[in-house]
C-alpha cells in the first residue's frame, strides 16, 4: 500500500503551503462579511475567501477554479432547500461542502449530509472554533474519502480485470462478492450473492473443501488447494484456490477471500501428456521386449543349426548300434547270462540317446519361425489329436477344460504344438499303470479374477492378461512295484537315466516357452506332476 | 517262398552292412547294398529289387533326386521305395502316416523289427503315385 499512498502525502504537503480556497455562498451580505472575518481568524492568512450571493454566482465560481471547501447557505435568491445543495454538489467536483442552515431548515441540512455534504452548521449556533474545525475536518475527510475511493477503485479494477476468480465469502461460506470473471464459470456474479459457495463443488471434493474452509475460519490461516466444480450442464472444471481471511475489529476472521484459477486446461494437458508418456513407455518396453526376443531368437537359431547338425550326425552311429544290438540279441548265442541284460541295457541307452537328439531336433526343425496370433486352447486341442491311441494303450483318462475365447498369443504355433506333444508324451509315459491327464486353460489378469476361466466373448488382447495352461498327470498307484517310492517310469527304462531324459526334454520346452515370453513351473507330487505354463499377452 | 530282393542305399557302410546281416539272417530277404547315389539306378536295373530302402541324405546326390531317377525308369518305377532319414523324428513320421512327398519313410534310428514291418507293408501296398 505504501507506493499507493505516497503521492497523496506529497500532494498534501504541497497544498499545506498554498492558501486554503474557500467559496462562501451566502445571500445575507452582513452575515457573509462576518463569516469572512471569522474565517480569516480561524485559518489566519493561509486562506482565500470568495463570496457568492446567488447560486448563479456560485456556479460561475465553481466553473472557474478548484476549491478546497464550499460553505453553502441553502436559501439563496435563485434557489432554495436541498435543490441548492444538489446544484452546487453537481458543480463542485471533489470540493467538500459544508451546509449552513437556519434553525427551521436543519432537517434539510441533515438530508444534504446524507447525500454527501461533509457537515452542516446551524446559523447562530456555532463559533469561530467550531467553524474552523468543521472546515479542517471537511477538507481532511474529503481527502481521506478520495484516497479511499482511489484505493477502492484500485482494488475494483484489479478484481474486475483479472482472469482469476475472486470471491469474498462470509464465515458460513455464503457469497458476498464474486468477480466478473465468475461469469464464464458459474453465471452472473450478482445472482451468486448470498448463495452458498459449496453447492457447485464436485460432490467428491465437497467434504474436503468444506473442511478446509472451516479450518481457515478457525485458524485464520488460508490454504491453497485444488478441487473441481461440477456445473449444471455436467461439465467439470478444475480450479486451484488460495483462501485468505479478513478479520474484524476484534481480530476474529469475518470473511474469507478466495482467489481461484481455472486450471482445467492445464490438468487436461497434463493428462494428455501423461497418457502420451505412458504410450511412449509402453512402446519402448514393447520394443525392448521385441529386441530381447529377437536376440534370444537369434541365439536359438544358432543353437538350432548346431543342434540339427549334431542330431543328424549322431543318428547314423545310433542306427548302427541299434542294428548291431538287434543282430546280437537275435542270432548270437552265448552261455553268458549277462549278455541278454547287457544288450537290453544297450538298447535302452540307444533309446535314451535318441530321445535327447529328438529334443535337439525340436529346436532345429522349426528354426524358421512363423509367428502369428494363436489361441492356446486350440493349439492344445490340435496337439492332443495324435494321442488317442496312446491314451487308450496306457489306460489314461483325459480331462479337458479348455477355455474358449482366450486372449491370443503371438508365437510360432508349430513349435508350441511340439512343446505340448512332448509334454503330453512325457505325462502319458509317466503313468505306467494308467491315470488321469488333466489339461486346463484359462486367463487371468486385471479384468478377471484369479479363479477364472476366461469369461465372456473372445476379445482383443487385454494388456497384462496372463494366459495359463495347466497339464497335470496323476498316476494310478502302480501295484507292480512293491515300494511306493519306486520310480514310476520303471516299466520302460532304467531308473537312473529316465530322469535326465525328462529334464532334457523339459529344458528344451522351457527354452521355447521363454522365447515367447512365457514360463513353465513344475510341481511334483508322489503320484504325479503338474506343469503350469503361463504367457503374458 | 522266394526271398524278396531288397536294395539298400546308405552312405554309412556300417548301416548297410548291419541291415543286410539282419535281413538276410531271417531267410526272407536277399540284400544288395549301395553306398552312393550315383550307382543306384544301374544297380537297381541289374539287381531288380522288390523294394528299395533309400537314405535321404546321400553325400553325392540327394536321395529325393535318386528316387525321382528310379521312378522315371520304366522298369523300376513300380518298385516301392522307402526313405531312410536321420533328419526327421519318429513323431513326425507318425503324424504324416509315414509318408513324405507321397513316399513312405522310416526315421533313424530304427530297429530291425520296424524295418521289416515297413518293408512288408510296402511290398504288399500298391505304388502310391
Amino acid at each position: 500500500m505504501a507506493w499507493f499512498s505516497h503521492p497523496i502525502q506529497v500532494r498534501m504537503r504541497k497544498e499545506a503551503e498554498l492558501p486554503v480556497k474557500v467559496l462562501l455562498v451566502e445571500d445575507q451580505r452582513t452575515f457573509a462579511e462576518l463569516l469572512k472575518a471569522i474565517l480569516s481568524q480561524v485559518l489566519s492568512n493561509r486562506m482565500e475567501v470568495t463570496l457568492a450571493h446567488r447560486l448563479s454566482e456560485a456556479a460561475a465560481c465553481l466553473k472557474e477554479g478548484q476549491w478546497d471547501v464550499v460553505l453553502l447557505d441553502l436559501s439563496l435568491p435563485d434557489q432554495q432547500g436541498l435543490r441548492t445543495y444538489e446544484e452546487v454538489k453537481r458543480r463542485a467536483g471533489a470540493a467538500p461542502i459544508i451546509v449552513l442552515s437556519g434553525l427551521d431548515d436543519e432537517d434539510v441540512a441533515v438530508e444534504a449530509v446524507r447525500q454527501g455534504a461533509q457537515d452542516y452548521l446551524v446559523k447562530g449556533q456555532f463559533d469561530s472554533r467550531m467553524l474552523g474545525r468543521a472546515i479542517r475536518y471537511a477538507i481532511e475527510r474529503k481527502r481521506i474519502e478520495e484516497r479511499l475511493g482511489q484505493s477502492e477503485e484500485f482494488h475494483r479494477l484489479i478484481s474486475e480485470n483479472v482472469s482469476d476468480l475472486i470471491a469474498v465469502l462470509d464465515p458460513e461460506g455464503r457469497r458476498l462478492y464474486n468477480s466478473p470473471s465468475y461469469n464464464g464459470l458459474l453465471g452472473a456474479p450478482d445472482k451468486l450473492r448470498g448463495t452458498t459457495s459449496f453447492l457447485e463443488i464436485h460432490p467428491e471434493d465437497r467434504e474436503r473443501i468444506g473442511r478446509i474452509f472451516r479450518e481457515t475460519i478457525e485458524s485464520g490461516i488460508g490454504q491453497r488447494t485444488d478441487y473441481r466444480f461440477l456445473i449444471g450442464d455436467g461439465t467439470v472444471r478444475h480450479v486451484e484456490s488460495q483462501g485468505s481471511v479478513i478479520r474484524d475489529k476484534t481480530g476474529a476472521p469475518c470473511k474469507v477471500v478466495v482467489v481461484s484459477r481455472d486450471i482445467t486446461n492445464r490438468i487436461l494437458s497434463e493428462r494428455e501428456l501423461r497418457a502420451a508418456l505412458a504410450e511412449v513407455q509402453t512402446a519402448n518396453e514393447q520394443l525392448k521386449a521385441t529386441q530381447r526376443q529377437l536376440l534370444q531368437s537369434e541365439k536359438l537359431e544358432i543353437v538350432s543349426t548346431f543342434a540339427a547338425g549334431v542330431a543328424h550326425e549322431v543318428k547314423n552311429p545310433l542306427q548302427t548300434i541299434l542294428l548291431g544290438i538287434d543282430y546280437l540279441s537275435q542270432y548270437v548265442t552265448t552261455d553268458d547270462p549277462n549278455a541278454t541284460l547287457l544288450l537290453e541295457e544297450m538298447s535302452l541307452a540307444v533309446e535314451r540317446c535318441d530321445s535327447v537328439i529328438r529334443g535337439l531336433l525340436e529346436l532345429s526343425v522349426h528354426s524358421r519361425r512363423d509367428i502369428r496370433e494363436h489361441d492356446l486352447s486350440r493349439l492344445i486341442a490340435q496337439s492332443l489329436r495324435g494321442f488317442e491311441e496312446e491314451l487308450g494303450n496306457h489306460s489314461v483318462r483325459l480331462v479337458l477344460e479348455l477355455a474358449p475365447g482366450l486372449p491370443l498369443l503371438r508365437l510360432d504355433g508349430c513349435t508350441m504344438k511340439h512343446v505340448f506333444i512332448n509334454l503330453f508324451g512325457h505325462c502319458i509315459r509317466a503313468m505306467a499303470a494308467g491315470g488321469t491327464l488333466t489339461v486346463r486353460t484359462y486367463a487371468h489378469g486385471a479384468a478377471q479374477g484369479e479363479d477364472g476361466a476366461a469369461h465372456g466373448a473372445p476379445s482383443g488382447n487385454r494388456e497384462g492378461t496372463i494366459v495359463v495352461a495347466e497339464i497335470e498327470e496323476l498316476a494310478e498307484p502302480d501295484l507292480s512295484h512293491k515300494s511306493p517310492g519306486a520310480p514310476r517310469h520303471g516299466s520302460r527304462g532304467l531308473p537312473n537315466g529316465k530322469g535326465k531324459e525328462k529334464d532334457f526334454g523339459l529344458m528344451v520346452s522351457r527354452k521355447i516357452i521363454e522365447l515367447y515370453g512365457g514360463k513353465i513351473e513344475t510341481n511334483k507330487s508322489e503320484l504325479g506332476t503338474k506343469y503350469t505354463l503361463s504367457f503374458k499377452t | 517262398m522266394k526271398p524278396k530282393r531288397i536294395l539298400i542305399v546308405d552312405d554309412e557302410i556300417s548301416i548297410t552292412q548291419l541291415l543286410r546281416l539282419n535281413l538276410e539272417k531271417t531267410g526272407q530277404y536277399v540284400v544288395r547294398a549301395e553306398n552312393a547315389g550315383a550307382g543306384v539306378c544301374e544297380a537297381a536295373r541289374e539287381f531288380k529289387p522288390d523294394l528299395i530302402l533309400l537314405d535321404v541324405m546321400l553325400p553325392d546326390i540327394d536321395g529325393g533326386l535318386v528316387a525321382a531317377q528310379l521312378q522315371s525308369d520304366r522298369r523300376l518305377k513300380k518298385v516301392p521305395i522307402i526313405f531312410l532319414t536321420a533328419a526327421v523324428k519318429k513323431e513326425e513320421v507318425e503324424a504324416r502316416q509315414g509318408l513324405i512327398g507321397g513316399l513312405p519313410f522310416i526315421a533313424k534310428p530304427v530297429n530291425v523289427k520296424d524295418v521289416i514291418s515297413s518293408i512288408e507293408k510296402n511290398l504288399t501296398a500298391q505304388p502310391l503315385n
